[in-house]
């Protein structure tokens, strides 16, 4: 039924459409379709879409999942027709990541992965769209003995329900139990995407994720903190990459079960570390920081299926990607530094 | 803080899915010294599980669906118990929707009880400061793997949270990471029971339960056919010890939070027929299905701890048991078709 009333555009709703990937999401699906961004700037920031927000095809609604979201009560998207054109894709990325305020965000992590999920797969429902959603790599479990890349058929494997950790671990598991059991019962078309380890311009800065603070630091003259130590190793994608592969993965016909997107190349981090400090000619120094319980090695993705079924592949280089990430933070500077005084 | 709050009589106990298979044997056991809030939506569960305790003035049902939100304090017929003074002391949280027959018409509900409804429960916990029980379910170890007979509480869970069985499995795990999610950041007593294989009276009769359709069948004298192609391992607790363990474990320290609770003796699936066939009085014969494929045997339960922390083991005879629960499948069937 949502097919048949497209008068021009589709119109595609993304879920925490202002975070790091969402918004270079919201980039690319500008170029074909009508963008409704949801957010609630839990961990995403109002920047990120800020160059969106004049865009007449792009519309930006500040909105907590975790209340049922009817996007024909907004005067503001009248103008999508959404009554009778409905809505045909969606992707749901709205899950608060951060791994220096983890502790702050238990409980909306616990509801992003259960109240949410249910009230964006009722939505999927209502307008019979085509969903992707955002699942990732800990579903997995921990890494396991070096080189081993996880398979997509291996996402049963052991994660402590019973962790501090458990919230987001546990919860992801949960939120494709909640899209495999929409599936089922409802035939809602849903996709599962599992992102692996992904970096690039707008990963918020000086909470955890390391790499924006290297950039900055390094920029800076300041020390560039690694949390954990030298044998601390990682395997890094580009946000376009993973922006290509979500569209790709809603392009295809029929549903393939889940899916990894990520890089399977490991490296020390400490050596993306020094790369940076070489592209930006800086002279400061890596120290080694206790661990944060929310950044992990993470596991590697084996990614056949991603190449036979999609034809995906990462492309961006690492040091393709690095100096976009460094030339970001160099023409963002004033206004990052800006919203770290605020 | 309801719970520095003088008692000034009977502890207040909420019981959710109270009116199932084994909340009902719980509010029949604590009954006795508390008021018992019975909270059940009957979406799998029978009223006349507590019909009998309907006139008791310690007891009061509600009909409520745990996924939608509910305030304790708004019912006229709780008055009674006085919650806004003496607040909750206890929640048993069972509230499930389980159905081996019409399960597909339950997944979405179960989903929904294993997010939506176990947070509710939680914030009246966190509301009342009340000490929780949550019943999980020995499905998070999955089956057997290799010559492992029994699995500890800290035996890896390892299950595919995408089958059919995604919503059941995987949904009583992210209840566990929520309950105890909730204890860490309230600071609540929380305790998970993980319930292994259980027997007796009220176990639904016409669901398509493996012993109550073997009970039914001797019962017709029709022959049993055991939903494998060859003998299989089995453990069995009678309902009466579960419901022992899970008081105990409510009674336990602050640190006792996860226990297994179950059988720990395994008989073979033949002979459990067998004995019903005997106890039956009846002329079936027990056969296997030989196009079934072989059953994979569910791991029963290491309950050391359970033993040392809470001096729990169980004590009911299979065959006692067993008697029991044909009794009631007995006047069950009866009941049915006398109306």
């Amino acid at each position: 039924m949502a097919d048949k009333f497209i008068f021009d555009k589709k119109n595609v709703l993304v879920t925490g459409g202002a975070g790091f990937i969402g918004s270079h999401l919201c980039d690319e699906l500008l170029k074909t379709s009508r963008v409704i961004c949801l957010d609630n700037f839990i961990t995403s920031e109002e920047g990120n879409i800020d160059a969106l927000l004049k865009n007449p095809d792009f519309e930006f609604i500040r909105h907590d999942l975790s209340a049922p979201f009817d996007p024909e009560a907004f005067p503001e998207l009248a103008r999508f027709k959404i009554k009778f054109q409905g809505i045909q894709e969606m992707y749901h990325l709205a899950c608060p990541t951060s791994p220096k305020k983890f502790e702050q965000y238990k409980m909306q992590t616990l509801f992003a992965n259960s109240l949410v999920m249910k009230n964006v797969l009722d939505l999927a429902e209502r307008y019979t769209a085509k969903m992707v959603h955002a699942s990732t790599s800990v579903v997995y479990g921990p890494r396991q003995e070096d080189g081993h890349k996880f398979l997509e058929s291996e996402a049963g494997s052991d994660v402590d329900a019973l962790s501090p950790r458990a919230c987001y671990d546990e919860g992801k598991r949960f939120a494709e139990t909640c899209c495999a059991t929409y599936r089922q019962s409802h035939g809602v078309d849903v996709r599962i995407a599992r992102i692996f380890r992904t970096y690039g311009p707008r990963m918020p800065l000086f909470d955890g994720h390391m790499l924006p603070d290297f950039i900055t630091n390094a920029l800076d003259g300041k020390d560039l903190e690694i949390y954990g130590d030298e044998t601390f190793k990682t395997a890094l994608v580009y946000v376009t990459d993973i922006v290509d592969g979500l569209v790709k993965l809603m392009a295809l016909q029929k549903d393939i079960g889940p899916i990894n997107f990520g890089s399977d190349v490991d490296i020390p981090l400490v050596d993306v570390a020094q790369r940076i400090l070489e592209m930006t000619g800086s002279q400061s120094k890596i120290v080694f920081k206790g661990s944060l319980m929310f950044m992990t090695q993470l596991g590697l993705p084996d990614l056949t299926k991603a190449k036979e079924k999609l034809g995906w592949i990462p492309l961006v280089t690492l040091d393709e990607g690095l100096k976009k990430s460094i030339d970001y933070t160099i023409s963002h500077k004033s206004l990052l530094s800006f919203g770290q005084m605020g | 803080m309801a719970r520095e709050r003088p008692i000034f009589e009977k502890k207040n106990i909420l019981v959710t899915g109270g009116a199932g298979f084994i909340g009902s044997h719980l509010c029949d056991a604590l009954i006795g010294d508390a008021h018992v809030i019975c909270l059940d939506n009957f979406s799998t569960s029978h009223v006349g599980n507590i019909e009998h305790l309907l006139q008791n003035p310690n007891f009061e049902f509600i009909n409520q669906d745990v996924t939608q939100p509910f305030d304790l304090e708004s019912y006229p017929e709780l008055e009674r118990f006085h919650i806004q003074f003496q607040g909750i002391q206890e929640i048993y949280h069972l509230a499930c929707p389980i159905s081996k027959r019409y399960f597909e018409n339950f997944k979405i509900a179960t989903i929904l009880t294993n997010s939506i409804g176990m947070k509710n429960v939680l914030d009246v916990a966190v509301k009342y400061k009340s000490k929780i029980l949550y019943a999980s379910s020995s499905a998070l170890y999955g089956p057997r793997k290799g010559d492992v007979k029994s699995v500890s509480e800290s035996a890896e869970s390892r299950i595919d949270h995408l089958t059919d069985y995604g919503a059941y499995d995987e949904g009583k795990r992210f209840s566990e990471s929520i309950l105890y999610t909730y204890g860490n950041v309230y600071g609540l007593d929380v305790k998970i029971t993980r319930l292994f294989r259980t027997y007796g009276p009220r176990a639904k009769i016409f669901d398509g339960n493996l012993l109550p359709d073997m009970i039914n069948h001797a019962l017709e004298n029709k022959d049993i056919i055991l939903p494998s192609s060859e003998d299989i391992h089995m453990g069995l607790c009678y309902v009466s010890d579960i419901i022992d363990g899970m008081i105990r474990h409510m009674n336990s320290p602050v640190d006792v939070t996860l226990l297994n609770i179950g059988s720990d003796q395994e008989h073979f699936l033949s002979g459990i027929a067998g004995s019903i066939v005997q106890l039956c009085g009846s002329s079936s014969k027990v056969k296997f299905d030989t196009t079934a494929g072989a059953s994979k045997e569910a791991p029963l339960p290491d309950i050391t701890k359970a033993k040392q922390l809470l001096g729990w083991i169980p004590l009911v005879r299979l065959e006692d048991g067993l008697r029991k629960m044909i009794d009631y499948a007995r006047s069950r069937r009866h009941q049915q078709s006398t109306f």
